[in-house]
């Protein structure tokens, strides 16, 4: 039996045009919250599974078997993520992730975070501190959430625990966008 | 001072006649006698002001109003005649006071008006009313004057008052604010009478001028006063013309125009209700529309225009679209070419503010004659009108573009429609504009610009002959100029002949007459190396002999058989006759070997370089068919020069050798190929029954030589002729010479002999290894199909299936401890110049000697481009299915190298490729590339911290193949 989605109807913005780099052959090419933005998309499209489609849907492990998402919007389009919300300080090393949850008692909210976390470690320079917030206001718990977002033996522990490891690896590498 | 009684006689007459003058009009004029009498009086100062005053008080003051009334008119008439009395201040100060206080008495208000208007009619010179009085004075009259219910007489002095406050004491005035605008809002509301709606425009354009503050009265007012002018938008008038008014419809709106124009902050209203009646069936309402619109949008500025610039646009073009051509229902309103010429300055009007109205112009233009909607002279306007955009406007890209692309389309036009009136114009104001800027001394816009703006206008056949000529006598000064050491010449030459032989000689073809042009240029080229005997300037100015040579090379090759020979004979007598004596080939030679010793101290002259340069471009060029004289003699000159060094002569040669006709018989050359090559071969290696004895021989020296076997055997390689193997036996000799000799000379090395001969050796080596380069790639300067090549099919696949096992033999059995360097680079050509599919297939031979050449050649940054061209025969196997088979076989040494490239420094598009090469390894069988899942996470880990974006977007991209998630 499939339940309802969490969010049914998602409020969908316009994708916004992206600010364009000066193209220069010669000079080395600073890292900027661009590239992580455009790192993000194919997590991105994974996560719309798991934001728009219920947790009835994870409990009968059947979302191995949905193939088209219902609402095919990317990250940008729900406003869960958008490039102002990423900051890099490529001096520090920093990368700092603010995403908005659709709903306020959206319970994908750590998995998310958890996906968007790995992705960036497999993507970026080891020497990288990443983190990964959610924003102010937008989530219930909020407090909680961050805390465990950002603390490495729970993302460890977390990483180490089968099934969750596996939702994630789904989410990163489930409908890739390439076919070589 | 005149008696009393004189003059009270003519105020009684007027005052008390009053009563009179109801019935009987004809008094009027006994009291116009009045009052020039008592003005006369005062003039002469026979009488005072004050007297006047003192003496008239009663009829001043009286309770009758009649007769106040009169009183009042008498002193104001007497007024206005003395507007060029000196006055003291005083005197007009009491005077205005009275004037101002009278503004409340409405019976006597006409009279007080007059000598209100009279007083602030007085200037300076005679003494003038005060500011401060002028401004009581407005506000008495904006406080006490009901202007409206006023006769049409009055209405008009009202205005005329309000009018003079605002010209002439504007500071004053301005003080009032709001009152004052509102006051004149009233004022004005519902007028109808002509004369006064002449005052009334003009004094809203006053206070639009007084008033540019958005937020001042004006500001808070703006709907309103708009609100009582719109009515009277389009004009109506329908006043017959001998009313007396003297007064026309044109008149009332030029007043009406200037009024709507005054203020930007009209802007919000006007331009909406334009365009409303833009859209009118009415055609003196659009007329009227569009006049506004001309008059209106200079005023406003660009930036409030460019608002409503689409609206304006669309509705334009509705009525450029709807143009009539038969203008009858026009004519009532004006000459024929009113509209049009209207709606052209609109246009242009606009065309400054907003590039797409170029379009319109076009559209405009390009009207057949009958129909056309435009006159001559507007036809002219307009192109006028798009040239000084082309020669002035050049900073915004964008308009001069479709400014230049509207001309051709205009130009198209009349090419397609024969209009021969319209081209006559056309080629006066544009085709001779354009052409005249090639001139040296004009300098309107950059040459860049000049040269994309002719090459676009030359895509009109019509005037394609005048573009060519202006082309030809440009090149033939800028070359000349050059030849007498102008170096800025040459550089105005270099684009001139790019643009010439790219963009302007194709169009030649088409249009019919490419060989009179073409011989006529090349010939006036040779003319002018003729001409100048001995180079002014030292340099040899490579790039413009480089674009030279390219630009005769076009000219030759477009032109038939018998035009080349033409020009072959022109070329022929240009060349030094030192050079031309009939000797054969030996006898040249032994020449040569007397030249070789002198050859570093002689170098050719500039002036010698150019005209060989040049002469080889020409034979370059030729059509197989096209028959030589003296071939000989040729053959002989070109190895000279090869052997000297020129690159155009060897490749000559090979252009020679790959045309040679190969029925000698039928042809008027005497000897056949197989002899020629012998000769050629025998003369530049002359020594090379001991090729010790070359190898020997300076390294510039080996270089041309190689060079120009490398071009000749390309030549014969593209005909397939048997020779080619003489040739490339010839070149791989270099190669394992250089190697063998590489490896005695080290020793030669370590017993601390001469290590000159190593250098030169090794040098010989890479020579070789290049020479398959050019064997093997197509060369844009000669040796395709544009120069007339015989080209066999195929012919790299042939080379390449019989050079490979040869190669891939003497690589095995090269000394592994010498350097192989050299073969690699033979190789690495080989591969990377034939085309993928014959490379491919077969991979299974050439993948491990792949790999091993790139870590060989990876190890020098002078083959980093091969190396490149390399990886991509890598990427091009991987993507072949029997490719993938055979890289499966070598996936370790496939993968340890392309982790070794992925840190690549030299070249940023290496360091992509490998990981690309990489992401394509991750899709062969899972179970064989697992092993090495560790090794590349941890190269594409150093690649994530790369300088460039791409590289680490790639590495991303890798990463996520490898780490590829199997259900």
């Amino acid at each position: 039996m499939t339940l309802g989605m969490i969010n049914a109807h998602p409020v969908v913005h316009a994708k916004k045009e992206r600010v364009a780099r000066s193209e220069d052959l010669h000079s080395d090419d600073a890292l900027d919250a661009l590239d992580v933005f455009d790192i993000l998309p194919p997590v991105a499209s994974s996560i719309c599974f798991l934001l728009d489609l219920s947790t009835e849907l994870l409990e009968f492990d059947s979302v191995r078997d949905i193939k088209d998402p219902e609402h095919p919007y990317s990250l940008e389009q729900l406003s869960v993520l958008s490039e102002e919300s990423i900051a890099v300080d490529e001096k520090l090393g920093r990368i700092k992730i603010t995403f908005t949850p659709t709903v306020k008692h959206c319970s994908m909210a750590t998995v998310i975070g958890l996906c968007l976390r790995v992705k960036l470690i497999q993507s970026f320079p080891p020497h990288f501190k990443v983190d990964i917030n959610v924003s102010p206001g937008s989530l219930a718990d909020e407090e909680a959430v961050n805390k465990l977002l950002n603390d490495k033996e729970r993302v460890c522990a977390a990483l180490e625990n089968p099934s969750l490891r596996q939702l994630v690896d789904e989410c990163l590498y489930s409908n890739e966008l390439y076919s070589l | 001072m005149e008696k009393p009684n004189s003059w009270i006689a003519h105020v009684e007459a007027f005052v008390d006649s009053a009563r009179a003058t109801n019935q009987q009009v004809a008094l009027s004029s006994l009291f116009a006698a009045s009052v020039d009498a008592i003005a006369v009086l005062v003039h002469k100062d026979l009488l005072t002001l004050e007297g006047l005053v003192i003496e008239m008080e009663q009829y001043l003051t009286t309770s009758d109003h009649v007769i106040r009334a009169r009183g009042i008119l008498l002193l104001a008439e007497v007024l206005s005649h003395l507007l060029e009395k000196p006055l003291d201040s005083r005197t007009v100060s009491s005077l205005v006071e009275f004037f101002t206080s009278k503004l409340e008495d409405w019976q006597a208000l006409h009279g007080a008006l007059i000598g209100c208007l009279a007083l602030l009619k007085r200037t300076k010179k005679f003494g003038m009313v005060e500011s401060n009085d002028a401004k009581s004075l407005a506000e008495s009259f904006l406080r006490n004057v009901q202007v409206q219910s006023l006769a049409v007489r009055d209405r008009k002095l009202c205005f005329e008052v309000i009018q003079r406050l605002l010209d002439v004491y504007p500071q004053a005035v301005v003080e009032l604010g709001d009152d004052l605008v509102y006051g004149i809002c009233e004022a004005i509301d519902e007028e109808k009478d002509p004369r006064c709606l002449m005052l009334t425009f003009s004094l809203v354009g006053t206070l639009g001028r007084l008033f540019p503050d958005p937020s001042g009265p004006l500001g808070n007012f703006s709907s309103d006063v708009f609100d009582i002018l719109s009515r009277y938008f389009p004009i109506y008038f329908t006043h017959p013309k001998g009313d007396g008014l003297d007064i026309t419809r044109d008149d009332l709106s030029k007043a009406l125009m200037d009024a709507f124009s005054s203020s930007p902050l009209f802007e919000p209203f006007v331009i909406p209700l334009l365009l409303e009646k833009l859209s009118s069936s009415l055609p003196s309402a659009k007329l009227d529309s569009l006049k506004y619109l001309n008059s209106c949008m200079p005023h406003y500025g660009a930036d409030k225009v460019v608002k409503h610039s689409q609206v304006i646009w669309s509705n334009l073009k509705d009525v450029i679209f709807n143009l009539s051509p038969h203008r009858s229902s026009l004519s009532t309103y004006g000459s024929d070419g009113d509209m049009d010429s209207e709606l052209m300055h609109v246009i242009l009007i606009f065309v400054s503010i907003l590039s797409y109205a170029v379009k319109g112009l076009q559209v405009l233009a390009t009207f057949p004659e009958i129909y056309s909607p435009v006159s001559e002279a507007t036809y002219e306007d307009i192109l006028v009108m798009l040239m000084s955009i082309i020669t002035r406007r050049n900073k915004e890209t964008y308009l001069w573009e479709l400014s230049l692309k509207a001309l051709v389309q205009i130009g198209l036009w009349i090419e397609n429609a024969h209009d021969s009136a319209k081209a006559i114009s056309y080629n006066k104001l544009v085709i001779q504009r354009i052409v005249s800027m090639l001139q040296p001394n004009d300098s309107t816009i950059s040459l860049s610009l000049k040269l994309v703006a002719i090459s676009e206008i030359s895509s009109i056949d019509l005037y394609l002959l005048t573009i060519v000529q202006a082309f030809e006598e440009a090149i033939v000064s800028n070359l000349r100029a050059c030849f007498e050491g102008n170096l800025k010449s040459s550089g105005v030459l270099v684009p001139l002949l790019q643009c010439y032989s790219n963009q302007v000689l194709p169009r030649c073809h088409t249009c019919g007459n490419f060989n009179d042009i073409a011989v006529q240029v090349a010939v006036s080229i040779w003319n002018q190396i003729e001409y100048v005997a001995v180079f002014r300037s030292a340099i040899l100015m490579k790039d413009v002999l480089d674009q030279v040579m390219m630009t005769m090379k076009h000219l030759v090759a477009g032109c038939t058989e018998e035009n080349q020979f033409l020009i072959l004979q022109k070329a022929c007598s240009s060349l030094p006759k030192t050079f031309l004596i009939a000797e054969s080939l030996p006898c040249a030679l032994s020449q040569l070997e007397g030249f070789q010793c002198i050859q570093d101290t002689t170098l050719m002259s500039c002036r010698d370089e150019w005209v060989f340069s040049l002469f080889g471009s020409v034979v370059i060029a030729l059509r197989p068919q096209t028959p030589l004289v003296n071939v000989k003699i040729l053959l002989n000159l070109f190895v000279v020069l090869l052997l000297k060094g020129n690159m155009p002569a060897a490749q000559a040669l090979a252009s020679m050798v790959n045309k040679w006709p190969a029925d000698v018989n039928k042809s008027e050359v005497s000897y056949s190929l197989d002899q020629a090559i012998e000769e050629i071969l025998k003369s530049c290696l002359w020594t090379s029954e001991s090729s010790s004895n070359f190898i020997d021989r300076d390294s510039c020296f080996q270089k041309y030589v190689v060079l120009g076997l490398a071009w000749i055997g390309k030549g014969l390689l593209m005909r397939g002729h048997e020779k080619l193997k003489e040739i490339a036996m010839l070149l791989l000799k270099c190669l394992v010479a250089g190697k063998n000799v590489d490896i005695t000379l080290f020793q030669q090395h370590e017993n601390g002999s001469k290590d000159v001969g190593q250098d030169a050796s090794s040098h010989l080596a890479t020579f070789a290894a290049d020479a398959f380069h050019v064997l093997l790639s197509d060369s844009e300067d000669c040796l395709n199909k544009k120069f007339h090549a015989t080209i066999r099919p195929l012919y790299k696949q042939r080379f390449f299936s019989s050079m490979l096992p040869i190669l891939l033999s003497s690589i095995k059995e090269s000394d592994p401890s010498s350097k192989t360097v050299v073969l690699y680079r033979a190789f690495g050509h080989v591969i990377s110049d034939t085309p993928l599919a014959a490379v491919v297939g077969e991979a299974k031979k050439i993948v491990p000697t792949l790999a091993d050449a790139l870590a060989m050649l990876s190890l020098d940054i002078l083959n980093k481009d091969m190396i490149y061209s390399l990886l991509l025969v890598v990427s091009g196997i991987l993507m072949d299915d029997n490719g993938k088979a055979i890289v499966l076989e070598n996936v370790h040494t496939i993968i340890s190298l392309l982790i070794k490239l992925i840190s690549y420094p030299h070249l940023m598009i290496v360091r992509e490729t490998a990981i690309q090469c990489l992401v394509a390894i991750s899709a062969l069988p899972y179970a064989r590339i697992y092993p090495y899942r560790p090794q590349v996470f941890r190269a594409v880990s150093t690649a994530l911290d790369d300088r460039k974006r791409v590289v680490r977007q790639e590495a991303v991209r890798c990463r996520q193949a490898w780490s590829g998630w199997i259900p």
